[in-house]
């Protein structure tokens, strides 16, 4: 799938993106120093060695690059590049090795990387998809990416949407879509969980800031036990705020890394609660993709 | 970069009641679930065939 034109990046209809991509890499590189690209604003020097709560430098590494089936059926096939770290600690995390590690996997080469992307959609992948652990805290790197892939790729971002304005401003008009997941209903449940504070106020600032500035898919993860405290506030907000969104809601949960922290995410969502979930999502007339 | 061998990974987790779990599935991969299950709704579109002819809730991508 390519996109029709280029996007109209930061009302500068001629600057090609992968121009802009390029100067921005710089800026984000240069932000590093006092680091402030997610929302827990660490402020550290990352420019010196890994710091920070997500314990990343400056240089990426991935931990898996290849075409894959598994995301929404309208970006498939993708091909996906997981960058290793991540700004959140979440217990239930599938990738938790190389998310919890931000030196996990390979020495991230842009160069390199867009050469397998550019064969990948030469072979028919649709789309390219970057993601983590979370990207956002490896901007740098993913910037650079975008600048030496075709203009006229589709581009995903998927995110935690736990990034900080700084980063937002040098994402805007750099992929085409944002796969933002919205995981918890709950402030409580974000930082037993995930260990993560402010959590609601600021994915929601970048859930509503991603559908101002491109097409967003917003994830929702059903965790066992979690439906009404979780899900449903979410569910409810994006109704009320983000009215005929696309909303993937995917019941797939996995019970691995340190979810046996907590007993009620010891086991796979029952079908029982992916039928409620999904009878509310429709109750509140939300545009569920697969 | 450290030149990679061209190796494509996926995970399942298979539970008791018979669900299988998927995370980065390839495309090998979902040919492969398809044929244990050919009706499975989740897995069919994400093939090259693309068509699932009757209901079934198995695989959870």
């Amino acid at each position: 799938m390519t996109c029709a034109a280029p996007k109209n990046i930061a009302g500068s209809p001629t600057v090609a993106r992968s121009g802009l991509a390029r100067e921005r890499a710089k800026v984000a590189h240069a932000a590093l120093a006092d680091c402030h690209l997610c929302a827990h604003h660490c402020g550290v020097n990352r420019l010196v060695g890994p710091a920070g709560l997500c314990h990343a430098g400056a240089e990426a590494h991935f931990f898996l690059a290849q075409t894959e089936v598994t995301d929404e059926l309208e970006l498939i096939p993708t091909f996906a590049v997981a960058l290793s770290g991540c700004d959140l600690r979440c217990d239930f995390c599938i990738t938790g090795t190389e998310s919890w590690n931000a030196r996990a996997g390979t020495r991230f080469s842009a160069a390199g990387m867009a050469v397998q992307a550019k064969a990948a959609l030469a072979n028919g992948a649709k789309t390219i998809m970057v993601l983590g652990g979370e990207p956002t805290i490896h901007l740098p790197a993913a910037l650079e990416f975008v600048s030496l892939l075709p203009e006229t790729a589709k581009l995903i971002w998927k995110t935690n949407a736990y990034g900080a304005e700084p980063a937002r401003e040098l994402l805007a008009g750099m992929f085409d879509v944002w796969l933002a997941d919205y995981k918890f209903g709950s402030d409580d449940c974000a930082q037993r969980l995930a260990k993560v504070p402010n959590y609601t106020r600021v994915v929601r600032e970048n859930l509503l800031w991603a559908n101002a500035h491109s097409e967003l898919i917003v994830r929702h993860l059903l965790m066992p036990g979690h439906l009404d405290c979780c899900w449903k506030p979410v569910a409810e907000w994006l109704a009320e705020n983000l009215s005929g969104g696309k909303v993937n809601l995917r019941s797939g949960f996995w019970p691995g890394w340190k979810s046996a922290r907590h007993p009620e995410l010891r086991s796979p969502v029952s079908d029982d609660e992916s039928r409620r979930a999904g009878q509310l999502a429709r109750d509140l007339g939300l545009n569920l993709i697969p | 970069m450290k030149k990679r061998k061209n190796i494509l990974s996926a995970e399942l987790l298979i539970l008791p009641d018979g669900r299988i779990l998927v995370q980065n599935l390839t495309q090998p991969m979902a040919e492969l679930l398809r044929k244990l299950n050919p009706h499975d709704r989740q897995i069919a579109p994400r093939t090259a065939g693309k068509s699932a002819s009757k209901p079934a809730r198995r695989c959870r991508p």
